[in-house]
């Protein structure tokens, strides 16, 4: 009777057993490691919008307050997105021809809202605050990145419950003085000044669950 | 209206419905979710911040009387009813009925559109058809409900001047007491009695539910609690008797119960006027005529005493009666308040509130003789039932189909709207202009919230159309009644608009006298009119807490509110005194027959220790609706027995054989302590003894965290058990309805409930209301069982539950032993309708399925107030952070803040000596603590309780 | 030997007659190859009607998942029920199987070794049934990876003071280690079935999992060190499982929960079940299979008097807690021993549990009982249905009386439940029938050697 199985089968069978045991702590890890790529943070993804509208033109080269459009960042949770009438209120006046504005003036004859494309999309059953942050030294570049040099607008930051908790431990060197909360080029003098700011302001921002979710 | 907040709140909360399914699919959310949209305003309206609250201030309408709230709306979305600090009925808390009111707005069985037989119609056809028929107003007859709104009386009067032969006609199916025709009888003039209760120390209430049915209840019950705060023996404290069949809110808080039948109360309040008149030394014929009537007085041994007690207090006593009650015994409740002194302190005397309040002869059978005669062309009925709720024998039903134009305003497709020829939707108070009047007289105004989510119109609208051919709008009438009462400056509007309240409109308060002689003699003939027959049982007839006369059928809240007394939820029950019960053999859930005049019902028993024996108390407001879902449709109609006019009746009351017992849907099972002290009582006297509440000690140090750190305690001796910290609770946490069935099976939701307990004899038991929720513990045994880290401590000393982190092992329920934590054992916020949804609170998470939930304190108020004090560089100030349960609180039962400032409120109220934490000896250092409950007795009295 | 005269009688053989080789091996995979026609059909039917069982609970299993807890009659305050009792009784029937093995096999109790095998694939199938439980009790199942430590993004760890994660971890470690000791055990007889398969396809099969076994010294060896490492590794798994698992209800401050002599009395309720179950399968199967020669009388008797030991043990446990009770002076703990449990709305259940866990047990004092199947099959069945009593009247009489009168409550369990049960019982069974036909269920290996190295274990002794 010949043998039932060739003399390579036990290489076989062992290099069989040792990739199962690969195949499922691999697979675990890869999974890990993926929840912190892009692909699920959704960082560095310029996304269309209905309005071809250009921060680098407005923020970077006009200089624009963050706040002139974004009005409620320091009294609302919300940051507020521009209603149609404050994009007419200056180009009602300027480049009011300018084809790129047409939705702009659709939506504003039509009284239909402009339903911009969400770019920070925070992970749900989070209670996020703009004016506890912005009032309290957090700059918009912090956790919006360098709009000014963004054609459109990508999130610039992981948003994992991580990256904010991290901030949270240890505010001091997020902050900048108050009147720098818009500037996009603002440097900390040195690095002692931003805990400085923190007994200033009296950040403490803490990590009890209920800061966030409630 | 499209906006940003709306549109996220609801892609989120869809996302949120799907998120088990997804996850179950995904293991766990891994790519983006789908790209939203952020949709910006065109024109962002001035007085609106996305993301921030506006409050209003508007009032609503019930039996005639308005009550002052305070509304705060998110992105034009009314979310919240509080009460109006500035309006006297309120005086900052609202009731259930204000509270749950705002779901009514959201009620997705609301009449959308104007029909006529049933086809879908215009206005200007309606109008017209308003106007049709003779100028004069022949056949033309209004029927409504006594309402105390200057607007429906101004009118009203045009109806009449400019349509003199028309005819106008009140029906409500509990209508208010005989007060002011009394009043002409007896004090000369027509006026309508104001009880003060701030200003009475000794108190008899007659069969009379204060701080309930009565109007301005949350006045009363607040003015009330203000002579109940004691913390030492020396401390002053009122004292209150209650008298009547059934155990009311007003009843649990009395200091002595004196259950006795509805007819009997006459006899008690005549032996009592007796008694005080004898000790007064009055002229022997006044006490000998009353003596015939005195002799068949309940609690005959009671009587010197509580004479006394009431001399005793003169100038500072009261004896009040209910709507429950005949002339008579109003009349004698004043005749005593009178002769002990309480005329113009305890109780005063007001000009007539209510619209045509002094020709109350327009009743419904009028109407109905008029239907049946042929004479009514048109019938315009307003916002009442009376299809549903006029007693049967006036066979309403069949003498409106001989009326050619019928027309009913009315919310529901009722069972008035599906009988009238028109069908015109009414708008809820939110969505309307108009104004109303407290008991005192205050003018409020009612002003619209939010544009109407379906079209209607309001009462005053609708009238105006009969006389206008170009009918103004809501707000135009209202300018036009305030121009009219000579306040014609627009600042002076817009001010009480945005106060609520229009300044000094309170009613006159003419001086007045009774007439006793008078009361006596009209003693004396209702005794001998007065004829018991035996074998008969009472019959007495409440609107429910919750339903009211069944208006509030369509809401879910009040639906599921436990009953103060019987914690019973979705249905009805007829009240049984233990012995009456032992009688007939029937315990709880047995099925009854209630047989009167020829008509009977079935209806399960309700044992209900403290009712009147002989005595069976039936609730309006059940029974199945044909524009309801048979959810909303529980218990039992009750109305085929209801009397015309006073709602006491005799009756025969039957087992109903080999019918199985019904299953009550009640939240709570035993009323018995069994020995545990968990609601603790003690008399005033008791106080000296007590020192100050020993520290909670533990095994383990507690936490040390920062300031401030947050606590609350609550009152038992002034909490009445009302439940409007439940509905509250409800409204600004989201908190789901469950259903009758769920209830049965022990899954009611309620983050905060109130347990009631009864200890003494059946007979005439002393009972503590005690609200239970999270109590925040210090070292909380839920924390530590929890695998996840779901609910863990926060630094300012909350037990913060995570839903997103939770799993539902379930196990920190297991070692919470307050049972506080409730499961959403189904996809409960799914069965959410649409529409219903603009009301959820955008500050709060909705919970998924399988996701433990509790009380936080309202949280998010907490973080609001914080961020929003840190905001403005400056610390929180004691009682700036207000949780729902304790702003809507009527008697303020509720303290709430930081015991790291020992100047606090709530500092110095856990420093009472009858401060006591629930379950101590567990050492888990409950942050929440009970002040236990204070009673006064009359030392001595010769009753239980 | 030492139980045998530790009651001074001479004890039964633990094999009969003195068979070769080649008979015995035949005789012991016969059930595989070429069992009879009627244990054939028999084992189809069975196989049929476990079939169906399972298929029921696969339904309950999708009714939890779609409709969510609700499904269940849990409430609050009974917030576990059925499922927690399913899966404590589950985890300590799985308890027997590697005491037996592994205790035994440390205490070189010869009489082991013709049921050890058995004992540990019905450990194995049991745990299998157990770590469902937990996972379908789960609010959200789909989050169990919660419980595990894991780096998360959130950089939230599970909560270790809970009994819960260890709980989780247990759980999977005894299962592993109990599926471990029972595959090496397996491997030389795997091998044999190799060798003897009827067709090449099944000589294959057999050939993969006996992982090239070629019964060479060296192979004896380290399978001998290895066999006894692992048995010294699970032994001390025997107490500790069952003893996390008691935690689960010992770290709770509930009356009827919170007490310390939990670990103990859980790990010898757990064996007490466990060798129920032993018998309870063994019972049918020597006598399906004709091993009357090889399972003997002597194991019988052995099993029953470890099942009387352990009942005793577990009165005593009982007696302790109602004294714990009393002693205490506590309100609560008085109120759930002394009157709820005895008299409140499960008291059947409770009065139950004394008659199948403290009183049919003394009937195994008699030796008539002890070495006959269907009696001692009648005891083993009543001390099953006990043991799952008294987990029902631990978990829900417990929580429906707990310290709030205001919030007492009552369980009614719904047909998802009693689905569940069933199924998981039928489910079981379909596992145990399959690995009847398909392994070895005696270790042919271990009785050749039991026959050469313990020849005095052979004859009845004096």
């Amino acid at each position: 009777m010949p043998a039932l199985f060739p003399r390579w089968s036990n290489a076989l069978l062992a290099a069989a057993l040792v990739g199962l045991a690969v195949l499922a702590f691999g697979g675990l890890g890869f999974l890990m490691l993926f929840q912190r790529t892009v692909f699920v943070t959704g960082e560095g993804r310029p996304l269309a919008q209905p309005v071809a509208f250009d921060h680098r033109h407005h923020a970077g080269d006009d200089a624009i307050d963050c706040r002139y459009c974004h009005d409620l960042a320091e009294r609302s949770p919300r940051a507020g997105i521009p209603p149609t009438s404050r994009c007419l209120g200056c180009h009602s006046q300027i480049w009011n021809e300018s084809p790129a504005l047409a939705a702009v003036w659709r939506s504003f004859e039509a009284d239909r809202p402009i339903a911009w494309t969400r770019v920070y999309v925070l992970p749900d059953f989070v209670f996020f605050d703009h004016s506890a942050h912005v009032t309290h030294g957090v700059g918009c570049v912090t956790c919006h990145g360098r709009v000014d040099r963004m054609a459109r607008v990508e999130q610039a930051v992981p948003l994992t419950m991580r990256w904010c908790v991290d901030c949270h431990r240890d505010p001091g060197p997020r902050l900048r003085p108050r009147g720098e909360i818009a500037s996009m080029t603002w440097r900390a003098a040195d690095p002692a000044q931003g805990h400085a700011l923190a007994t200033r302001y009296a950040v403490a921002p803490g990590t009890d669950c209920s800061t966030c979710h409630r | 209206m499209e906006d940003e907040s709306e549109r996220r709140a609801l892609s989120r909360r869809a996302f949120l419905q799907l998120v088990t399914a997804a996850a179950a699919t995904a293991g766990t959310a891994c790519f983006r979710s789908p790209l939203d949209t952020l949709v910006p305003y065109v024109e962002r309206p001035p007085e609106l911040t996305p993301g921030v609250g506006t409050p209003y201030a508007t009032s609503f309408e019930l039996d005639g009387y308005a009550t002052g709230v305070v509304v705060e709306c998110r992105e034009g979305r009314p979310i919240k009813v509080e009460g109006n600090p500035l309006h006297p009925a309120s005086g900052g808390a609202a009731g259930v009925h204000e509270q749950a009111a705002l779901l009514d707005l959201y009620d997705p069985t609301r009449a959308r559109a104007l029909t006529r037989d049933g086809e879908v119609a215009s206005w200007s056809a309606l109008s017209a058809a308003l106007r049709s028929g003779a100028a004069d107003g022949t056949g033309l007859h209004v029927l409504l409900g006594p309402t105390a709104s200057p607007l429906v009386a101004a009118q009203l009067a045009r109806l009449r001047e400019r349509r003199p032969r028309a005819r106008i006609h009140f029906f409500e199916a509990l209508p208010p007491a005989p007060t002011v025709a009394l009043a002409s009888e007896i004090l000369g003039r027509p006026l309508q009695p104001l009880p003060d209760l701030g200003r009475a120390r000794c108190i008899v209430a007659a069969d009379c539910d204060l701080f309930g049915a009565e109007p301005f209840a949350l006045r009363h019950a607040a003015d009330f609690a203000a002579g109940r705060r004691v913390r030492r023996p020396s401390d002053p404290m009122s004292r209150l008797y209650a008298l009547g069949p059934t155990p009311t809110p007003t009843a649990d808080a009395a200091d002595h119960r004196l259950p006795c039948t509805g007819r009997a109360v006459p006899h008690f309040l005549a032996a009592l006027l007796e008694a005080v008149l004898r000790a007064e030394g009055a002229p022997g014929e006044l006490t000998q005529a009353l003596a015939p009537i005195a002799a068949a007085a309940p609690h005959a041994g009671t009587i010197e005493r509580i004479a006394g007690d009431l001399r005793a207090h003169r100038g500072e006593a009261l004896v009040v009666a209910g709507r429950g009650q005949p002339a008579v015994a109003h009349a004698l409740a004043w005749a005593l308040t009178d002769v002990l002194g309480g005329i113009g302190k305890t109780l005063s005397f007001t000009e007539p509130l209510l619209a045509d309040a002094t020709n109350r002869d327009e009743t419904l059978p009028a109407l109905v003789d008029a239907m049946a005669s042929g004479a009514v062309e048109r019938l315009v009925i307003l916002e009442v039932d009376p299809a549903r709720l006029a007693p049967p024998a006036l066979r309403f039903a069949d003498a409106v189909r001989r009326v050619r134009d019928s027309v009913a305003l009315a919310p529901h497709r009722n069972e008035t709207a599906a009988l009238c020829r028109w069908h015109a939707p009414s708008l809820h108070a939110l969505e309307s202009w108009g104004d109303g009047r407290a008991l005192d007289g205050t003018v409020s105004l009612v002003q619209p919230l939010v544009r109407p989510l379906w079209e209607g119109c309001t009462r005053a609208e609708l009238l105006a159309a009969l006389v206008d051919d170009d009918a103004a709008s809501g707000r135009a009438l209202l300018r036009t009644a305030w121009a009219a009462e000579g306040r014609d400056a627009e600042e002076a509007f817009t001010a009480a608009l945005a106060r609520g309240v229009v300044e000094a409109s309170a009613a006159r308060r003419p001086a007045a006298r009774i007439r006793l002689d008078a009361v006596i003699r009209m003693a004396g003939e209702a005794a001998a009119a007065e004829t018991p027959r035996d074998g008969d049982v009472e019959l007495v007839f409440r609107p429910d807490p919750a339903l009211h006369d069944g208006r509030f059928a369509a809401n879910a809240w009040l639906q599921e509110l436990p009953d103060p007394v019987t914690k019973l939820t979705w249905e009805n029950a007829a009240w049984l005194g233990p012995e009456t019960a032992r009688g007939l053999g029937a315990s709880d859930g047995t099925w009854l027959r209630v047989a009167r005049e020829g008509r009977s019902i079935e209806i399960p028993a309700i044992i209900v220790p403290g009712h009147a024996e002989g005595s069976v108390t039936l609730l309006l407001g059940f029974g199945p609706r044909s524009h309801l879902p048979a959810s909303h449709g529980g218990g039992v109609d009750v109305t085929p027995l209801v009397p015309a006019g006073l709602p006491l009746a005799s009756g025969l009351v039957t087992r109903v054989e080999g019918r199985p017992p019904h299953r009550l849907a009640r939240t709570q099972q035993s009323q018995r302590q069994h020995d545990r002290s968990v609601a603790r009582e003690r008399t005033r006297e008791s106080l000296e003894a007590a020192e100050a509440p020993r520290p909670l000690d533990a095994f383990y140090a507690p936490p040390q965290g920062d300031p401030p750190q947050w606590a609350m305690t609550v009152d038992l001796t002034v909490c009445t058990g009302c439940s409007a910290c439940v509905v509250a609770c409800q409204a600004e946490n989201d908190v789901p309805v469950v259903g009758r069935d769920e209830i049965l099976r022990g899954r009611e939701m309620h983050w905060l409930r109130i347990d009631r307990y009864a200890e003494g004899g059946d007979a005439a038991p002393r009972t503590v209301s005690q609200p239970m929720l999270c109590q925040q513990c210090e070292l909380a045994p839920c924390e530590y069982v929890c695998p996840v880290e779901a609910t863990v401590h926060s630094r300012d000393g909350l037990n913060d539950m995570v839903y997103n982190r939770c799993v539902g092992t379930r196990f920190c329920s297991n070692n919470c032993p307050y049972k506080v934590r409730r499961f959403n054992w189904r996809d409960y916020q799914a069965d959410v309708p649409e529409v219903t949804r603009l009301q959820r609170n955008p500050d709060v998470t909705v919970r998924a399925r399988g996701v433990m939930e509790k009380c936080t304190y309202c949280v998010q108020r907490i973080r609001r107030a914080q961020i929003r004090a840190r905001r403005d560089a400056r610390p929180l100030e004691d009682g700036e952070v207000r949780t729902a349960c304790q702003q809507t609180c009527p008697t303020r039962a509720i303290t709430f803040g930081s015991i790291a400032d020992a100047q606090s409120a709530v500092s110095r109220t856990r420093a009472a000596p009858q401060a006591y934490a629930v379950l101590e000896e567990l050492g888990t250092r409950p942050r929440t603590m009970y002040l236990a409950r204070v009673r006064n007795p009359l030392p001595g009295l010769g009753v239980d309780g | 030997m030492a139980e045998a005269t530790a009651i001074g009688r001479p004890a039964a053989p633990v094999l009969e007659g003195r068979p070769g080789d080649a008979e015995l091996t035949d005789a012991l995979l016969s059930p595989i190859f070429q069992p009879g026609p009627r244990v054939a059909r028999g084992w189809l039917l069975l196989v049929g009607l476990a079939v169906l069982a399972t298929g029921v609970f696969g339904v309950a299993i999708g009714a939890t998942l779609t409709l969510g807890i609700g499904a269940w009659g849990n409430d609050i305050p009974v917030a576990w029920a059925f499922a927690i009792v399913n899966f404590v009784w589950w985890i300590g029937i799985g308890h027997a199987g590697t005491f037996i093995s592994a205790f035994l096999l440390l205490l070189q109790q010869s009489w082991r070794s013709s049921i050890n095998r058995l004992a540990e694939a019905m450990t194995l199938f049991a745990v299998v049934q157990a770590g469902l439980f937990p996972i379908l009790h789960l609010g959200r199942p789909w989050f169990f990876y919660y419980l595990v430590p894991y780096p998360a993004t959130t950089g939230v760890w599970p909560q270790f003071r809970s009994a819960l994660p260890w709980d989780a971890a247990a759980i999977f470690t005894y299962l592993t280690v109990s599926f471990l000791f029972w595959y090496l055990g397996l491997l030389p007889d795997l091998a044999s079935a190799r060798d003897r398969a009827p067709t090449r396809l099944r000589q294959r099969l057999y050939g993969v999992f006996a992982l090239g076994w070629n019964g060479s010294m060296r192979h004896w060896h380290r399978h001998r060190i290895a066999y006894g490492l692992l048995a010294g590794l699970a032994t001390p798994l025997v107490i500790s499982v069952h003893s996390i698992v008691s935690l689960d209800f010992a770290i709770a401050s509930l009356p009827g929960w919170h007490s310390t002599i939990f670990p103990p009395y859980f790990v010898v309720g757990a064996l007490y079940s466990g060798f129920a179950m032993v018998i309870t399968l063994l019972v049918p199967v020597r006598r399906a299979f004709g091993l009357e020669r090889v399972v003997t009388a002597r194991h019988l008797d052995a099993l029953a008097k470890l099942t009387l030991a352990m009942g005793l043990l577990i009165t005593y446990a009982y007696v302790c807690e109602l004294f714990t009770a009393w002693y205490t002076g506590d309100l609560y703990e008085r109120y759930v021993a002394f009157v709820s449990r005895p008299l409140g709305g499960f008291a059947g259940a409770y009065w139950l549990m004394l008659a199948c866990n403290v009183l049919a047990p003394h009937l195994l004092w008699l030796r008539r009982v002890r070495t006959r199947g269907l009696p001692l099959l009648g005891v083993a069945v009543l001390i099953q249905v006990g043991m799952w009593t008294e987990r029902f009247v631990i978990v829900v009489t417990s929580l429906s009386r707990d310290f709030l009168p205001s919030s007492w409550g009552s369980y009614a369990p719904t047909w998802v439940d009693w689905s569940l049960l069933g199924g998981s019982i039928g489910f079981f069974g379909l596992l145990f029938l399959l690995f009847l036909r398909v392994v070895p269920f005696v270790p042919i290996a271990e009785l050749k050697e039991l026959r050469e190295t313990r020849p005095e274990g052979l004859e009845a002794t004096a």
